[in-house]
């Protein structure tokens, strides 16, 4: 298991929730993005782009690059850097300009 | 369409935004804010999230503090302030609005931009692999998260936000390998900064004495010139730069990261004030194109103001003021404050303004992008991160007769992309005014077209605003 990259000492997250990524259940907590969760453990791979096929993470971080954008619950090109994560949360890797 | 009217309405949140909130707001203005973020505060003064709990604040650095203060006062004179929406189009009185599946129209007397900025993208090989962030982003990630985005971290870029960043991943726990620094001032540069203001000073002899203690090497006139990877970085290909920023060739130094940082300064967001239609200039000191404005911050659009990193790039200490007085000259042109009383209390933010003006010559002298900025890229590098447009496309199209940046949209739609050309952008200025053989400042900004952010067509169909 990949040892999260969360820092404790002097806060107390909200309330641990779990999230699916690609099929797979993770644990995050309540405020967090769903990007700050994914690069929290090391799933640094948030889509792949539509003409080389190559693999894009967070780059701006604040929602003027539109890097981040993934599947989540259903809905295409979400940037993940802007959307709080939610207990049930689908999130899918997204392929190209999504589904 | 569901609309609704205020005398002032303000795009974004930040120092700016606020600043000229409370003075338009103790002035009798009907004033609200309009912001993207889900908490007010911008960027710099960023605060976690409502559900987390800080129990050691004073861990949260010194801007946050700074931006406590701020935020107690919107509190206190409940000011109104719309998170989570995205300003999509706008003209000189109207803004219109979206969050999730919904939209409506604003409508104002008059109009604040304080939009902010954003870090300057420089493309450069490798530089869209999964692990090369912002500074910007990572910081953010790390305030407002508090997570750390990577263990074995490479800062590179110029500019304060990179010291800064270095003593705080270091601080976090993360191994922080070295902070690559374009710029190598000069001793009379040194001297002329040791005239600005005493808390900006301070700041600066704070983060360098610290990285030291923390022995994090700070390395002046190197630079990244490589990411490299598979799937993800796993090591930096470093060399030394001239006085122009541009490589020596025989310097160069393989390191070992899981994590870059790159931050080259910030260039500002003014998407919204090109829409509306406002004069710009190009001022490579300011971050590029900026609106041009007057004394007290109102653009060449009557009752259309511009404050904040949003008009120029200037730092937070500047953006208070320029909110200040943008805030007062809007209730003075909304008859609620007289010439006197708009005198009397613009006089303490003007001259403060000019002092931190002087001093910010001197940063900008420093760390304004210089000639080899954009020589990393190579051929195959990819400029246009939406649309995967490379340099060698663009080289290729202008060979072809293209000599503006609209000419190049055809076949390569560069601009065209999810982020509306906000990355590219920048460097296409530069990119096309050197393969031209003209200045940056010949060579016209894409035009934005609304949305000027994606939106939900749904959000369209659904025309209310939320509660």
């Amino acid at each position: 298991m990949t040892i999260s990259t969360r820092i404790d000492r002097g806060i107390q997250r909200g309330q641990q929730i779990r999230i699916t990524v690609d099929g797979e259940s993770i644990v995050a907590y309540e405020g967090e993005t769903v990007a700050a969760a994914l690069i929290a453990i090391d799933r640094r791979i948030l889509r792949y782009t539509t003409k080389r096929n190559e693999p894009r993470s967070l780059y701006c971080g604040i929602g003027v690059c539109q890097e981040c954008r993934m599947i989540i619950d259903g809905v295409s090109n979400t940037r993940a850097c802007m959307t709080p994560v939610r207990a049930g949360m689908i999130v899918k890797t997204q392929q190209g300009i999504g589904e | 369409m569901t609309t609704r009217h205020v005398e002032l309405a303000i795009v974004g949140a930040g120092p700016a935004g606020l600043s000229a909130a409370l003075q338009a707001k103790a002035a009798g203005v009907n004033v609200v804010v309009i912001d993207e973020n889900e908490r007010p505060g911008g960027q710099i003064f960023r605060q976690p999230p409502a559900a987390f709990q800080i129990a050691d604040k004073n861990r949260l650095g010194r801007d946050f503090a700074r931006g406590r203060k701020l935020l107690d006062a919107v509190r206190e004179a409940e000011i109104c302030i719309e998170s989570g929406i995205t300003v999509w189009n706008a003209t000189s009185s109207t803004l219109s609005c979206c969050r999730t599946d919904r939209s409506w129209d604003i409508t104002s007397d008059a109009i604040l931009l304080a939009t902010g900025a954003y870090d300057r993208p420089v493309p450069l090989p490798g530089w869209t692999l999964p692990g090369v962030f912002t500074s910007g982003g990572v910081q953010t990630m790390l305030k407002s998260q508090r997570v750390l985005a990577g263990r074995r971290i490479l800062l590179a870029g110029t500019g304060p936000l990179n010291l800064v960043l270095a003593n705080q991943l270091a601080e976090a726990g993360a191994t922080v390998v070295a902070v690559l620094e374009l710029a190598r001032p000069r001793l009379h540069e040194l001297a002329a900064l040791a005239l600005g203001p005493w808390e900006l000073l301070s700041d600066g002899i704070g983060y360098v004495t610290n990285l030291v203690r923390r022995n994090i090497p700070l390395m002046r006139g190197w630079t990244l010139i490589e990411a490299r990877g598979s799937d993800h970085v796993e090591s930096a290909v470093i060399g030394r730069v001239d006085r122009d920023w541009r490589s020596i060739k025989g310097t160069e130094r393989v390191i070992e990261v899981d994590t870059i940082c790159l931050g080259y300064g910030l260039v500002p967001s003014t998407e919204l004030s090109r829409l509306i239609g406002c004069d710009h200039r190009y001022d490579a000191q300011l971050g590029g194109w900026v609106p041009t404005h007057d004394d007290y911050m109102e653009s060449s659009i009557p009752s259309v103001f511009v404050a904040g990193d949003g008009s120029g790039v200037a730092g937070s200490l500047v953006a208070i003021e320029e909110g200040r007085i943008a805030g007062l000259r809007a209730a003075w042109r909304l008859r609620k404050i007289d010439d006197v009383a708009f005198r009397r209390l613009t006089a303490a933010p003007l001259k403060r303004l000019r002092q931190l003006n002087r001093f910010r010559a001197v940063l900008d002298g420093l760390s304004a992008p210089r000639a080899g900025l954009f020589e990393r890229m190579t051929d195959d590098t990819v400029i246009c991160r939406c649309e995967e447009a490379s340099l060698g496309d663009c080289r290729q199209a202008v060979e072809r007769g293209a000599v503006s940046l609209t000419e190049l949209k055809p076949g390569l739609r560069v601009g065209m992309g999810m982020c509306q050309a906000r990355i590219c952008g920048p460097t296409l200025v530069e990119v096309v005014a050197r393969l031209t053989g003209r200045t940056p400042s010949s060579i016209m900004p894409f035009t934005p077209r609304p949305p000027v952010k994606p939106i939900p067509l749904a959000a369209l169909l659904k025309q209310e605003p939320v509660e």
